[in-house]
């Protein structure tokens, strides 16, 4: 069953490639503009690296949070889990794995080439990566709970940015002091495990609450 | 003893008895509370002591800051446990007043962070207010309440959103410990707690004096107005029964 759950999200990177597709465009594309902003030639660029590339990631993967379950309840394929074809909390599970692994993951893999561009260099890319691969997991596993609240409203797309932009503080902190911390040459072990830590805290408890979310609007 | 005290708390949960009882409760906490602010703040601000070590006059809006942002928290606390109570129990008065704890708890939330501004700008200067640790989990736990309260507007159906308020309320609860310990765990420019349960104030009791008075009232008056709220709805909610037809028809004077 978990094999099959696992060859459908695999289908699903394949043959809606917009869905992974376009919040990657857009981390890019915001992050060029944003340098408009920043004066040329001022050094300044690198030091707003770290905070600027992950404020345009979290929005990039919030964007991308209503596509998480939007599909699956047009066709039934929610309403088909809820009764009890497989556990809800194991199908939210997946879907928050399958939706790191296609934009997390790639977002993490391509974030070096814009913080090179930005003037980072040295270990704090290496950094960058790591806390954007750890971050990306925490920001949907939390997201996941905005995507099944607004789920059933017809117009959510502004809604769960609403809901649980509070909730990514301390992901945000972390992540950001630790690829600072490596660019000043500061031990950054610390905040990057904090990172880590969230992640893992995150997807251990946020299934079971997204999925009791699903049941609720459902209903 | 104790078993009249637990059959005086089961009947919290009857809307009936609520509404009954409600005016009585709501108009005493409101005049404990609305007297209450008036003695701390005339006290606190005109007859308090100086603070002529840094801040001068600008540090008596301490009288207000830190009581609106204690009700703030408690407010939210006070919704997440409304919220596990109401998912667990089903008992439904608790959601009826965790559901009017949001507008009052945001309103109290955006006085915290006002008062704190006004506050900070001028003894702080241009360090940059959202910066703060203690500041921006502030914010975030005044952006809960706005998350909550839109999302109770978009939901049209009165049990999808009951149950969503509660679900958010009691995620967003992690937010709490992270404002309490900010100024401890983070390079943060703010104060620590003025009030602690182990040590006394570390101020003159003339100062510490009207702020407590000032924190009682509010937690009074707070009390009084999500009372009043929870009143209203609970009517609103069993207007089809019979005792609220009548209770209804009594209030608007037919």
């Amino acid at each position: 069953m978990i094999a099959l759950l696992i060859k459908r999200e695999a289908a699903l990177v394949v043959r809606t490639p917009q869905d992974w597709l376009n919040p990657l465009l857009f981390f890019f594309m915001v992050a060029v503009v944003f340098a408009v902003a920043i004066p040329a030639q001022s050094g300044l660029a690198a030091e707003l690296a770290p905070g600027v590339l992950w404020v345009i990631l979290l929005l990039a993967l919030m964007l991308s949070l209503d596509s998480m379950f939007y599909a699956d309840i047009r066709d039934g394929f929610v309403d088909q889990v809820l009764v009890g074809a497989v556990l809800p909390s194991l199908f939210v599970l997946l879907k928050i794995l399958g939706h790191w692994v296609k934009i997390g993951w790639l977002a993490a893999l391509f974030a070096p080439i814009l913080a090179w561009a930005y003037g980072m260099s040295g270990i704090a890319v290496f950094i960058l990566v790591l806390s954007v691969w750890f971050g990306s997991l925490t920001i949907l596993a939390i997201g996941s709970l905005g995507a099944a609240l607004t789920s059933q409203i017809g117009k959510g797309g502004l809604l769960t940015p609403l809901l649980v932009l509070p909730l990514y503080i301390p992901t945000l902190i972390f992540a950001i002091s630790s690829v600072r911390y490596a660019a000043a040459g500061l031990p950054y072990l610390a905040p990057l495990l904090f990172t880590l830590v969230l992640a893992l805290v995150a997807v251990v408890f946020m299934p079971a609450v997204t999925a009791f979310a699903l049941k609720i609007v459902a209903e | 003893m104790w078993q009249r005290f637990k059959v005086w708390f089961h009947k919290w949960g009857s809307p009936r008895w609520f509404v009954e009882i409600g005016p009585g409760w709501q108009n005493s906490l409101l005049v404990i509370g609305l007297v209450g602010i008036a003695v701390g703040s005339i006290w606190g601000l005109a007859f308090a002591p100086y603070d002529f070590h840094e801040q001068g006059n600008s540090a008596r809006i301490i009288y207000f800051h830190v009581p609106s942002a204690i009700i703030a928290q408690s407010l939210y606390m006070g919704m997440a446990i409304m919220g596990i109570v109401f998912l667990v129990w089903k008992i439904k008065m608790t959601i009826v007043f965790a559901r009017q704890i949001v507008l009052v708890g945001m309103l109290f939330s955006a006085l915290a962070l006002a008062t704190g501004g006004i506050w900070g700008l001028p003894t702080w200067g241009t360090m940059g207010l959202i910066t703060d640790p203690r500041i921006f989990s502030t914010a975030a736990m005044f952006f809960l309440y706005v998350g909550i309260w839109v999302l109770n507007m978009a939901l049209d159906d009165v049990k999808v959103a009951d149950k969503a308020t509660a679900v958010l309320a009691i995620v967003g609860s992690v937010n709490l410990p992270i404002i309490k310990f900010s100024v401890e765990w983070f390079n943060s420019l703010h104060q620590t707690a003025t009030f602690t349960l182990t040590e006394p104030p570390k101020m003159l009791p003339e100062m510490w004096l009207p702020l407590l008075i000032n924190v009682l009232a509010f937690y009074c008056f707070a009390g009084g107005v999500v009372l009043a709220r929870a009143r209203f709805e609970a009517l609103r909610r069993e207007r089809k029964k019979s005792w609220a037809q009548e209770r209804i028809n009594q209030l608007i004077g037919q």
